[in-house]
């Protein structure tokens, strides 16, 4: 029967896991992808297994404020594809604040300039001077299949696309972001750091009608790297293992002082991998809505009671993710940086 | 209850149990109580455990408008009491609705009365003249030993006795409530009914400075009765009892009818036996603010345990939140509670 629960957020009610509603890639027929991302470090190593996995085929990569300013963010995302040999890749950079409030970065976690611990590459990749939101609108415009998206940090640079190219809406087949959590959020004890840097982005996101996978905190806690697995970095031999090694090791000085622990989550990866790995994350079908208030701003409240939601007259129409086989993962990531030069 | 192959909610930063502040009543030194209440089904039995238990000395009992309008809730409350034999125990209406708002009520879980379809013979001491905080007001002056109040319902006479009678703080050694959630709600993805239904009562009751237990969701959905427990409250001698297990009975039939276990939290009740047994409930130190606001995350209890941020934004915690309880532990209290029960 049932012992006293160590749990310290224990469940309410419990989650039944639905169907995934994210596409998959696979080799004969990858799925086009744009990144929008603030790296980062977690972000670096999500551009690494989209440009190194046959299942994506990475159209883009756009940046936003968010772990750094812009301009940071923007220097990184070209320097992390110079590693991966991604250099024809498009790059624009995005939004440098967010919708209404004003930037909030996570320096105390990536260091000041957003990717802090490793010797990086000269900046590379094909730059698009008219920015983010025109690159994500004539790379979507120009693919004969829908795109995904998978943002990484806040979502200024996606709502400020769905604002500019309504049109397009339909040509977007899924995003797939990194951010919220329906337990304890990071930066507060309600909301997940990309949430709360642009609450008014993410809930015109939500409310876009576009489907949608929510890859929070809840699994990305669980998408773990550690001294074992920077050993495996190590011994892969190649110059990207490393460099992400040297990344791993700067990542989890902010994951030891800050939570004790002896491993970093790989957040943003987890986003990207999703679209690959039809069994690494489980999800359940709810309702999100983001809180604006300043009490509990930009926590997602993830609604999946199926009688509450008839009383609300709302839909579960988002994936959110509830569970990931954290080996699995790291055998994805790490298999994907052991393949670049 | 079986095991339930489904996703719990997931959750990384370990909240470390920590003792409790809570007083404590003994059989030598009980503890004097107040509680207020809803009645609603888990409050029937919350209500039962007060008056059984000697560890506590149950003052007088106020109702509130919650689970049902307060006419029932009142109503309930005096007929459990004359049901229970404690009929010396005074009780007195208190606020029909929240303090800013309409009254949220929970009638589809409890039914209209509040009890389930129960009926119970009528009381025969008369209600308390003068209403709920008026009561409290007197219970309090007159207790030689400061009071622990024991809201079980949403918090409207608490807030409106804290607000009214500031001067009555320092006799009042406890506010050990059933309310809120650092997890899930219920009455919404946010928010745990009672808080639900009068977020600005519960804003000034967790700023007051009070001591405050928090008996939330995290804790009282382990604190649940199922159909062998029905079965042994039907099989014990005395009305009481009896009456429990048609209460039961009508919230698993509800359970039933929506596609759910045939269990019940007996929310209610973990507070009130919280102030009777010492070891019964594991706590942990949190911040705990109520969002007031109307957004989506309204009448959420946003709990705070972490030391890194509660620093860095120069806080500190306010109460202790229950997550952890001994299930077998707690049926056996409630069973032995009804043993005593005419």
């Amino acid at each position: 029967m049932s012992a006293p629960r160590p749990n310290p957020l224990p469940l309410s009610t419990p989650y039944p896991p639905s169907p995934r509603r994210a596409p998959v890639g696979t080799v004969p027929k990858p799925l086009p992808l744009i990144i929008d991302c603030d790296p980062g470090h977690d972000d670096a190593m999500a551009i690494a297994i989209a440009v190194a996995r046959p299942e994506l085929k990475l159209l883009g990569v756009t940046t936003v404020a968010g772990n750094a300013t812009l301009p940071r963010t923007f220097e990184n995302a070209r320097r992390v594809l110079a590693l991966l040999g991604a250099g024809d890749t498009p790059v624009a950079a995005g939004a440098a604040v967010p919708l209404v409030r004003p930037l909030f970065t996570a320096a105390y976690v990536h260091g000041e300039s957003g990717l802090e611990g490793a010797e990086m590459p000269e900046p590379g990749g094909r730059v698009h001077e008219a920015g983010a939101v025109d690159l994500i609108a004539r790379l979507v415009e120009a693919s004969p299949e829908p795109v995904v998206l998978a943002p990484l940090g806040p979502l200024t640079n996606i709502a400020l696309f769905l604002r500019a190219h309504p049109e397009l809406a339909k040509k977007i087949a899924h995003i797939s972001w990194m951010g919220g959590a329906i337990g304890e959020g990071n930066v507060t004890a309600s909301a997940e750091f990309n949430v709360y840097v642009d609450p008014e982005a993410a809930a015109e996101v939500f409310s876009s009608g576009i489907p949608i996978t929510m890859v929070g905190l809840d699994v990305t806690h669980l998408a773990r790297m550690g001294a074992a697995e920077t050993a495996r970095l190590d011994a892969a031999g190649n110059r990207a293992g490393k460099i992400f090694a040297d990344l791993l090791r700067y990542f989890l000085i902010f994951h030891r002082e800050r939570y004790e622990w002896e491993f970093c989550a790989i957040h943003d990866a987890v986003a990207v991998a999703h679209l690959i790995d039809p069994d690494l994350v489980g999800v359940v079908h709810a309702a999100v809505d983001v809180e604006l208030g300043d009490l509990a701003r930009g926590r997602t409240i993830v609604d999946w009671f199926p009688q509450r939601l008839v009383e609300r007259g709302r839909s579960a129409s988002a994936d959110v993710a509830v569970s990931i086989d954290s080996a699995r993962f790291a055998d994805l990531l790490i298999g994907a940086i052991a393949t670049f030069d | 209850m079986s095991a339930d192959p489904r996703i719990g909610w997931p959750t990384f930063y370990a909240a470390k149990l920590s003792p409790r502040r809570a007083p404590v009543g003994t059989a030598a030194k009980p503890l004097p109580i107040i509680l207020d209440t809803d009645p609603g089904l888990d409050d029937a039995l919350a209500i039962a455990v007060a008056v059984a238990r000697p560890e506590l000395k149950l003052l007088g009992v106020t109702s509130v408008g919650g689970n049902a309008d307060v006419h029932h809730c009142t109503d309930n409350a005096r007929r459990l009491l004359h049901l229970y034999g404690a009929d010396d125990v005074p009780v007195a209406e208190g606020a029909a609705g929240p303090l800013s708002g309409p009254l949220e009520r929970a009638t589809e879980i409890h039914g209209e009365s509040g009890l389930g379809a129960t009926k119970l013979a009528e009381a025969t001491r008369p209600l308390e003249p003068g209403g709920a905080v008026a009561l409290m007001v007197r219970l309090i002056e007159a207790s030689p030993e400061p009071v622990a109040l024991v809201p079980v319902g949403p918090l409207t006479n608490i807030a409106m006795l804290l607000r009214g009678f500031p001067h009555l703080a320092p006799k009042i050694a406890e506010i050990c409530l059933m309310g809120g959630s650092v997890g899930e709600g219920n009455a919404t993805a946010s928010a745990e009914f009672n808080i639900y239904a009068d977020p600005v009562a519960a804003e000034i009751v967790f700023a007051s400075g009070l001591p405050i237990t928090m008996i939330g969701l995290d804790v009282t959905h382990h604190a649940t009765l199922g159909a062998d427990d029905l079965a042994t409250f039907a099989a014990l001698p005395g009305a009481s009892a009896k009456v429990a297990a048609e209460l039961l009975a009508f919230a698993f039939a509800r359970a039933k009818e929506w596609g759910q276990h045939e269990w019940m939290a007996i929310h209610d009740a973990v507070a009130v036996l919280h102030l009777a047994i010492p070891d019964l409930v594991g706590v942990a130190r949190y911040r705990v603010v109520v969002d007031g606001t109307n957004g989506p995350a309204r009448g959420r209890t946003i709990g705070d345990a972490s030391d890194y941020r509660l620093k860095r934004d120069r806080l500190e915690a306010n109460c202790d939140v229950g997550l952890t309880i001994d299930r077998e532990r707690f049926v056996q209290l409630l069973v032995d509670a009804y043993r005593t029960l005419p």
